[in-house]
């Protein structure tokens, strides 16, 4: 298992509303917070997080945009240019037998690629295991995480004590 | 949750007046309306009726199914459980009391067509008795086509109303009696769940009726989702302009960026959805080129190309191109404005389905009046059914000699007379562009289909029969009726020259056009506004209130 040679403090919340309130009262505090996990996508919490939005959204159009381009070109290649054939009584370019290949070709571009940049940014891929903190962060409990490596345990039970108070569940320090 | 987040307690007035201001101002609209509806039938010109008539009914049609698209839109939300539609739910609650005004409207129409008022033949053609007996596919469809079904739809419309009484009624019960919240929100589901079924089938049964009948000659099975897509998309735009509109008023403060972001969301897919559907509708009838589905957007486009064009760019690219971006979606100015433009849209959009059909059936009647005054009978039928000389020339001895051996023909043969009958249809387009070419024909009586043999060789295998039974019959008779095809030759020039004329209100929207949407939509809104003026804007006691005072609402963008 991949190792990131942390000592990571976590507090695990039973709700997701409760973990949301939390949150922003951490970052009201002005402490950092290294991750936050969650069973399920929780709406609105990259924005109290401080998150940017995502970028991928750019990328897909920039794919899309490339399927578009390459069906359409290539169809009027072929029919016009290389191998031109009458399809039914049509003329060699005809707009609207492009139009289906040209959509599907622009969403499988735009799909494929969309998920291949983000398993690139994230670094995920065949073969690869992460470090997690607690199985149950895949099943009920939503957690609150502080990179706690080099602090004084002044500093850490300051944090602990930040997570009591926010109404976690419990608290745990573990190594990854 | 989030609602404690908020800084200020959110000051809401859930009680809309109806006020003098108001209702005199939806009054002077509805007035507009009527003043140009009633100009349109007098101004004397000769398409002044069929310009009456599709008028009426593109209107009537258009706004009876915004409201059904708004009782739709309660019932597929509380089907699927929906919650963050709760606080505005009130506007498509009172836009889908428009409905008994539509049964008025259509049910003038329905009138005017079984007493065959002016103008009414054009607007229906199987409800005129001349097409009834000479027209085959006509006769064909009357079995559907008939007065006794168009009347039906009233019937449908009365049942759609019967579901949009009662579920705004258990809604309205709730806001008196916190009781009723479980068991009335229970009972608008089970009879949504009702209704969306009926829905599914009337409105397709509805709209064949009113709108898709106006082309008789045509097949599209994909119409009916098409049409109600297309008063889906207006239906929450209105609904969004009234939300708007009331915003300025202090009504909907809890109405927020997420809702108008999932109206957004509806706005542009459905727009996308619509564009799907009259891709698809369009690229199989180009691709195929059969004379009877192919007639309808050929007509379209060489007679009616702007508003073809600005259909698709109103409907399609400009929302799809504007709307994309997220927060294109989320901003009031843009989406309101995007609502605005796509409302108008699809009003135009129904314009296109329903005036190039009533012209073509009016144009062919007016020459065929000028070819063959004398004939009577026989001059409408073949107005109908395509005027080229020649063709007329066979279709004449056809009716005579096939009177002996209708009988066992014309079940065995049906399918094979309707392509044959669609054939002429497009011979007469094609005709349109060059006036000259088959003068030859019509005197050689070279057979009528050889000019356009190369076009339309996908119909040969399965006409061969029955196309060489009608040229055996030309053939046989040519002396006879020689005259005959001169004499309509003659005309064939006025006539062709007549077809790409321009005439506003028919082929682009004139002031009366525009004057009779801005009345209906006038009384939609008076109806609209009665009704929401006589309950609570806000559902207080609706399941499902809290959640949609807080759709989403996590923090304050």
């Amino acid at each position: 298992m991949k190792t990131l040679n942390k000592t990571i403090l976590y507090g695990l919340y039973l709700d997701d509303e409760i973990l949301m309130d939390a949150v922003r009262e951490i970052r009201e505090e002005g402490k950092e917070i290294w991750d936050v996990f969650t069973p399920f996508p929780v709406h609105g919490l990259d924005p109290i997080l401080g998150l940017k939005e995502s970028r991928i959204h750019i990328a897909g159009f920039v794919y899309g945009m490339f399927g578009t381009i390459t069906a359409f070109g290539f169809m009027t290649w072929v029919f016009t240019r290389d191998w031109p054939i009458i399809f039914g009584g049509k003329p060699y370019f005809s707009v609207p037998s492009f139009i289906p290949i040209t959509f599907e070709f622009t969403v499988l571009m735009a799909a494929v690629g969309m998920v291949i940049t983000f398993y690139l940014v994230c670094g995920l891929g065949p073969g690869v295991t992460n470090p997690y903190l607690d199985p149950r962060i895949t099943d009920d409990r939503f957690c609150i995480a502080f990179d706690v490596t080099g602090k004084t345990k002044e500093e850490v039970e300051s944090l602990r004590g930040l997570l009591q108070k926010t109404h976690a569940d419990e608290t745990n320090i573990k190594d990854i | 949750m989030g609602a404690h987040h908020h800084n200020q307690p959110i000051q809401d007035n859930p009680k809309f007046v109806f006020d003098a201001k108001l209702k005199l101002f939806t009054i002077v609209l509805i007035v507009i309306g009527a003043v140009s509806l009633g100009l349109t039938y007098y101004t004397g010109s000769e398409h002044s009726h069929i310009r009456f008539w599709t008028n009426l009914l593109q209107n009537s049609v258009f706004f009876t199914g915004i409201a059904f698209a708004s009782l739709f839109f309660i019932a597929t939300h509380t089907v699927a459980w929906g919650g963050w539609q709760t606080i505005f739910k009130r506007i498509p609650e009172a836009m889908m009391m428009f409905m008994p005004v539509g049964i008025i409207l259509l049910g003038l129409i329905a009138l005017a067509v079984s007493m065959d008022a002016n103008g009414t033949d054009f607007l229906y053609l199987w409800s005129d008795e001349e097409a009834l007996k000479n027209d085959r596919l006509v006769i064909h469809k009357s079995a559907f086509l008939n007065p006794f079904n168009y009347l039906l739809t009233l019937v449908v419309i009365g049942l759609w109303t019967l579901f949009a009484l009662m579920i705004r009624r258990l809604s309205l019960q709730q806001d008196g009696n916190r009781g009723l919240r479980k068991v009335n929100y229970e009972k608008i589901h089970m009879w949504s769940a009702i209704f969306l079924p009926i829905a599914g089938f009337t409105s397709a049964f509805a709209i064949w009726q009113w709108v898709m009948s106006v082309d008789p000659h045509w097949y599209s099975t994909l119409f009916a989702w098409y049409a109600t897509v297309s008063v889906w998309v207006s239906a929450i735009c209105l609904m969004y302009l009234l939300i708007i509109f009331l915003q300025t008023r202090g009504h909907f403060q809890y109405f927020t960026k997420e809702h108008t972001h999932d109206l957004g969301k509806y706005v542009f897919g459905f727009s996308v959805f619509w564009t799907y559907l009259w891709f698809s509708q369009f690229m199989l009838i180009w691709y195929a080129n059969n004379g009877e589905e192919t007639q309808y957007y050929f007509l379209r486009f060489e007679q009616f190309r702007p508003v073809f064009f600005l259909n698709l760019i109103i409907n399609f690219a400009i929302p799809f191109l504007s709307l994309m971006m997220n927060s294109a979606k989320r901003a009031k100015g843009t989406l309101g404005f995007m609502a605005g433009l796509v409302l108008l849209g699809h009003w135009l959009d129904y314009y296109q389905m329903i005036k190039p059909g009533v012209w073509y059936n009016w144009e062919h009647a007016q020459h065929a009046k000028h070819e063959h005054g004398h004939e009577g009978h026989d001059g409408h039928e073949k107005g109908h059914e395509g005027h080229d000389g020649h063709e007329k020339g066979h279709e004449h001895n056809e009716n005579k000699e096939q009177d002996s051996h209708k009988d066992h023909k014309e079940h065995s043969e049906t399918y094979r007379l309707t392509e044959q009958d669609a054939k002429p249809v497009l011979t007469d387009f094609q005709g349109a562009k060059d006036t000259h070419g088959h003068d030859k024909n019509g005197h050689t009586n070279v057979s009528p289909d050889s000019a356009k043999v190369e076009k339309d060789s996908l119909h040969d295998h399965s006409h061969d029969s029955t196309a060489h039974a009608g040229h055996d019959h030309g053939t046989a008779h040519t002396d006879e009726h020689k005259h005959d095809a001169h004499a309509t030759d003659e005309h064939a020039h006025d006539a062709h020259a007549h077809g790409p004329s321009f005439v506003m209100g028919i082929h682009f929207p004139g002031f009366y056009e525009l004057g009779t949407m801005i009345g209906f939509l006038g009384l939609f809104l008076f109806v609209t506004f009665s009704f929401l003026s006589s309950a609570s804007l806000m559902p207080k006691n609706d399941p499902y209130v809290d959640e949609s005072k807080n759709h989403h609402v996590w923090y304050d963008l």
